[in-house]
């Protein structure tokens, strides 16, 4: 993590527990100042006196959602009218699922859990911050693992890099976790396929040179990550984030749809996905799958666009 | 891809070989629109062979659904694993598509 400079953020929740917890998770990070306010109130009112005087500006201000008087959607919004530049993000105890209609209705397109690991919370603020370390497997294992590709240069290739990555998963997850792990492949493997390049849904396609898709593997001391990758970069933020709230919160033309569940099942079935997209340039997926065989309900929602 | 058709009346029961994947299940919809077009009232979809359920296979199983429907009879799958049934739960669509 670049520390060459020290991100001054501001932390808004109502639970003074949780306040000082993140105090002292970004307090003990090299790089991080965190001040702390127990309202959106408060949090506006520091604002005014440190962050619009050029006092002593924040780069970043993370809010909880569920607060009493001014739910965090109401902070973004007030601090938005402030400082249409100050880069904000969401977190919360709850079910994330439970937010995904309000994150759509107000273009939110991150919401972390408080119960991430603490460095995960911290490289994803700083991620947010920074813009920086977002495309990359690398980003999202430790330092050393290896990174092994695997060309997909038609559907019969991707059955085979499926196949390969299963192998090497075998014996890590259990079976629960490979049935998502092989779910997330073949949704995001095909989307990269049918979807980014205009081919029709089930046909045997071969890619042409300039139409490239990828996926990478790695694993570390705890978990198994996987990129699936093509250079088309037609997929949209919005439309990930509506794609996510038709599985979570669908309507009778939702259900009886033939498609649009691709994303829904693989958030679903694996233990954590980000979406990184480059506009007309690259899409990335990671799907991450811990070796523990915890499984967390509530899942953050990573869609970052450069 | 294999599959095995046993009818009884207008009961159609179809059990594939192997694994429905991106790249064959046009063949299975395919096959499904012939039984309906041909008559068939109830058409069940045998998956003792199939242990994974992907999105396309998925929205394909609600076409046929909805096609029978239509023609006033019934789409229903059977020998559906513990990871399927897992699956039709968190997309809703097991209060769409019978499981017998």
């Amino acid at each position: 993590m670049n520390t060459d400079r020290s991100f001054h953020i501001l932390i808004v929740d109502d639970s003074r527990t949780v306040r000082a917890f993140f105090a002292d998770i970004f307090g003990d990070t090299p790089g991080f100042r965190p001040d702390t306010a127990a309202s959106g109130a408060e949090a506006i009112e520091i604002l005014k006196q440190n962050h619009l005087t050029d006092k002593d500006p924040y780069d970043f201000l993370l809010t909880d959602i569920n607060m009493p008087e001014m739910d965090g959607f109401a902070v973004i919004d007030a601090v938005k009218e402030l400082d249409p530049e100050l880069k904000t993000g969401m977190i919360t105890g709850f079910n994330v699922d439970d937010y995904i209609k309000m994150a759509l209705d107000k273009g939110v397109f991150n919401i972390i859990c408080k119960m991430d690991d603490p460095e995960d919370i911290v490289r994803t603020v700083h991620n947010l911050i920074t813009g920086d370390h977002i495309f990359g497997l690398g980003n999202y294992v430790e330092p050393g693992a290896e990174i092994i590709r695997i060309q997909v240069t038609d559907t019969a290739a991707l059955k085979g890099a499926v196949n390969r990555i299963m192998d090497a998963a075998e014996s890590k997850l259990n079976e629960d976790k490979l049935y998502g792990l092989k779910t997330g492949l073949v949704e995001m493997g095909t989307n990269a396929i049918y979807h980014a390049y205009g081919y029709e849904k089930g046909s045997q396609v071969t890619l042409k040179e300039s139409e490239e898709v990828a996926l990478e593997y790695a694993m570390d001391s705890e978990k198994l990550a996987v990129a699936i990758l093509d250079v088309s970069g037609t997929l949209t933020k919005e439309r990930v984030l509506t794609q996510l709230n038709k599985g979570i919160n669908p309507t009778h033309e939702d259900l009886i749809a033939a498609g649009g569940r691709g994303i829904y099942l693989t958030r679903f079935l694996c233990d954590k996905v980000v979406v990184n997209l480059a506009s007309r340039q690259r899409t990335e997926v990671i799907l991450i799958m811990n070796f523990s065989d915890d499984y967390k309900e509530s899942k953050p929602l990573l869609i970052n666009q450069i | 891809m294999e599959i095995e058709i046993t009818r009884d009346g207008s009961v159609s029961l179809l059990k594939p070989s192997e694994e429905i994947h991106f790249d064959n299940y046009k063949e299975v919809e395919a096959i499904l629109l012939k039984e309906i077009d041909e008559g068939a009232k109830e058409v069940v979809v045998d998956l003792s062979n199939v242990t994974t359920l992907y999105s396309m296979t998925l929205g394909m199983f609600n076409n046929i659904a909805s096609k029978i429907a239509k023609k006033g009879g019934k789409f229903s799958i059977t020998n559906i694993n513990s990871d399927i049934r897992r699956v039709l739960k968190a997309t809703r669509l097991d209060k769409l598509i019978q499981i017998k």
